[in-house]
């Protein structure tokens, strides 16, 4: 068989074209998966923290994601297995009116930054489980809309951020 | 020991203009400090009814009433147990706040009432506000007790159920009452940045400094404050 992989055998070639199809289009995965991987690394995660308050309410986590690539980035999700759900969200203030937000994405533009703090964007961890405690260091994994994953320890502080 | 009632020297005139020279942007500097200190709180002295509810208190399952705060400095803030951003980040600001005041602080009470009364049950209520010191009291009303309190302070609130979600939202206000229980500040939001820490604390120490004083006392300590 070696050799005759990529001969143009016309008729019952069939199965030999298919192989080369899974071939090119494993090669084309690859390249796919190793390119976010390259920009991942130009994503960095600054002071992440989790705010616990009490164990059956959500806690929620900030962090200044940094995208020192030339390409704009968009987080899109993220997760840790000490949440249930981990959302993407914002609060708002509007006419003295407070209202928090659940958001699809959000951009990180290229060499720039964009802040998770209280009062704006955070990440509320819902359902935290028994490793969000004070002082622990949990996982999570953030997702970006080309692929890219990046996972952050996030340290956990109390209700008034300490 | 009256110098300088005569003309200025040369010398002084200089002295003076080079002063000014430094001065300026010393001015210009102490001005922007007082535009950033400058306290966004409005004095909302007899414009706002007089602090009155009936609710639950959380930490000990006892119905009260605002007569049970009377004597103390009362923070009202409307929130709810489920909101792990703009709650906590509102009610440390007030304990940074209160950390301001020293021993002042202990006339302050913080009442954290629930605008998610379905779901703050009394025990969850109870630990959320007592994660948060002593001082934050958490009430719980029935929808019509709690309807009552915000209508007398125009605070809106809403809770809605969106598929398994829920979305709430609430007034960022802080009402600030006297000893009396008199309708004082309105703190428009703590959830700012950044938060006027300095410029509440100064407020608030004007009011429980003179907290304590009720009746013809405290009627004439406010005519004065008014022509003041």
């Amino acid at each position: 068989m070696p050799g005759t992989w990529f001969s143009p055998v016309a008729g019952r070639g069939g199965r030999r074209r298919t192989t080369l199809r899974t071939i090119l289009a494993a090669a084309g995965a690859l390249a796919v998966l190793q390119a976010p991987a390259a920009q991942a690394a130009a994503l960095h995660v600054e002071g992440p923290w989790l705010r616990l308050l009490i164990p059956s309410r959500p806690a929620a986590g900030y962090f200044v994601l940094h995208n020192d690539g030339d390409d704009a980035e968009t987080l899109v999700s993220a997760e840790s297995p000490a949440c249930a759900e981990l959302m993407l969200h914002r609060s708002t203030h509007d006419g003295g009116q407070e209202r928090m937000e659940m958001v699809q994405n959000v951009p990180v533009p290229a060499h720039g930054k964009v802040s998770f703090a209280p009062g704006g964007y955070h990440l509320m961890c819902m359902m935290p489980g028994a490793a969000v405690r004070r002082g622990n260091h949990v996982p999570v994994t953030f997702h970006f809309a080309d692929g890219a994953a990046l996972e952050v320890m996030f340290v956990v502080k109390g209700p008034n951020g300490q | 020991m009256t110098r300088g009632a005569g003309p200025l020297s040369r010398r002084g005139v200089l002295g003076l203009a080079a002063g000014a020279g430094l001065l300026r942007p010393l001015c210009a500097l102490a001005q922007a400090q007082a535009q950033s200190d400058r306290s966004p709180n409005i004095d909302v002295s007899g414009n706002l009814p007089a602090l009155r509810f009936t609710m639950t208190r959380a930490a000990d399952a006892r119905q009260v009433t605002a007569a049970d705060y009377r004597g103390d400095v009362v923070l009202l803030y409307f929130g709810y147990t489920f909101c792990p951003d703009v709650c906590p980040l509102t009610l440390t600001n007030i304990d940074a706040v209160l950390k301001r005041l020293g021993p002042l602080a202990s006339g302050v009470r913080v009442l954290f009432v629930t605008v998610d009364p379905d779901r703050d049950t009394l025990p969850v209520l109870r630990e959320y506000t007592a994660a948060f010191g002593p001082q934050v009291v958490g009430l719980r009303g029935t929808s019509d007790q709690l309807a009552a309190l915000a209508r007398r302070y125009r605070v809106a609130y809403s809770v809605t159920r969106v598929g398994g979600h829920y979305e709430v939202t609430h007034g960022s206000a802080v009402y600030v009452f006297d000893g009396s229980g008199d309708a004082r500040l309105l703190v428009p939001s703590l959830a700012t940045t950044p938060p006027a820490i300095t410029a509440t604390a100064a407020d608030l120490r004007r009011l429980a400094s003179t907290a304590a004083p009720s009746g013809i006392l405290s009627h004439m300590l406010r005519l004065l404050e008014g022509i003041v």
